[in-house]
């Protein structure tokens, strides 16, 4: 099963922000963070967490697996 | 940071562009050097002539290419994507510089020499030269191009920086090849065309070596003092430590092949006993342009 993400609406959610200024609040290049967004990277589960938490979100509501 | 690129880019282009005219003069100048010495005319007076105005025109290279380090290592800060030219001049740019005190020792040693007949510097002079004149134009290109860009990129705020550590994979790509490549010419040709006595052909070995890894020693360097503020286990984030990692057992494999393959090859083929001289620059290159490959292959996959 993959795991997916919601970053990219998050984002757009979150006064459009830009993928540095995502970086940038959980410490992670920008680089990072579009990775994880194409679903290339899989972030630690810390680093899930902190996206989460910086979303105000439930951790299920940015990253879940792929349903078949 | 904005302005100071600004005065940066339009006094490293001014500098530039008299440097390509001095790099014209100079070259008219050893042409005509060589040819007095094929004619066998009067070599001395001819090289009193014009010494001073030659030694003039190289400190201006000189500060050309002080200048043009400094504004890469501006651009490196100021433009948050990587960038394959600034990347390859400045490796150009501290190779070139390396090189106007070769063209120094080698114009010393042409008068020297040039008593004997034509010497064999000439050869490794025009090459140089050939570098200074791709480093110049491709300067111009960059400071040209950036320089519209400057007024209208904006200044993002980047606390974990990703550019530099994409610019020193592209760095070791180039200082790894090259290594490679010179000391694999550099050591065949003159353990087969041109015999050379032994310490002679490790001296070349070991200045050609420093030449081409100097330039990755130095963005290493620079990427270290930028990380130097933070704590040890933040200089990479976790995806860089994945790629590093993934990276490092590319280079442990592919390096174990390689090294058996020449290892049989020097074996059972004669002609490729050179090796014995320069296994250890050999290895070293070799891991460098296979680490910084896939490191770059590995960060560069998960963008696209």
């Amino acid at each position: 099963m993959k795991l997916k993400n919601d970053l990219r609406r998050c984002r757009f959610e979150n006064n459009e922000m830009s993928q540095q200024e995502l970086a940038n609040a959980v410490g992670v290049t920008r680089l990072t963070i579009h990775s994880i967004e194409k679903g290339k990277f899989n972030p630690s589960v810390t680093l899930a967490l902190k996206i989460a938490r910086y979303f105000n979100k439930p951790l299920e509501e940015v990253f879940y697996l792929e349903k078949y | 940071m904005k302005r100071l690129l600004k005065i940066s880019n339009n006094t490293t282009l001014v500098l530039c562009v008299i440097s390509i005219a001095g790099l014209i003069f100079t070259n008219v100048f050893f042409i005509m050097l060589r040819n007095m010495i094929i004619e066998m005319g009067d070599v001395e007076s001819f090289m009193d002539k014009f010494s001073v105005p030659v030694a003039s025109v190289y400190i201006i290279f000189t500060l050309f290419h002080l200048s043009a380090l400094l504004t890469l290592i501006l651009q490196l800060n100021f433009f948050k994507r990587d960038n394959f030219l600034r990347s390859f001049l400045f490796f150009t740019g501290i190779t070139s510089l390396m090189m106007l005190f070769g063209d120094s020792a080698l114009s010393s040693d042409i008068s020297k020499e040039y008593v004997f007949g034509l010497p064999d510097e000439f050869y490794i002079l025009f090459l140089s030269q050939a570098l200074h004149f791709v480093f110049y134009v491709l300067m111009i290109v960059l400071l040209v191009s950036t320089g519209k860009s400057v007024g209208k990129e904006k200044e993002e705020i980047v606390l974990k920086d990703d550019s530099i550590f994409i610019n020193a994979q592209y760095i070791g790509i180039l200082s790894g090849a090259s290594g490679l490549i010179l000391v694999s010419v550099f050591s065949f040709m003159y353990s087969t065309l041109y015999p050379l006595p032994l310490w002679a052909a490790k001296a070349g070995i070991i200045i050609t070596s420093l030449i081409a890894v100097i330039p990755y020693v130095l963005i290493v360097f620079y990427w270290f003092i930028i990380k130097l503020k933070e704590r040890t286990g933040e200089w990479y984030d976790e995806k860089q430590y994945q790629d590093i990692t993934k990276a490092s057992l590319v280079t442990l494999i592919a390096s174990i092949i390689v090294m058996t393959a020449v290892f049989l090859i020097q074996y059972y083929v004669s002609e490729f006993d050179f090796i014995t001289l320069t296994w250890f620059p050999f290895y070293i290159f070799l891991v460098l342009l296979l680490f910084s490959s896939s490191t770059l292959y590995f960060s560069k996959r998960a963008a696209n």
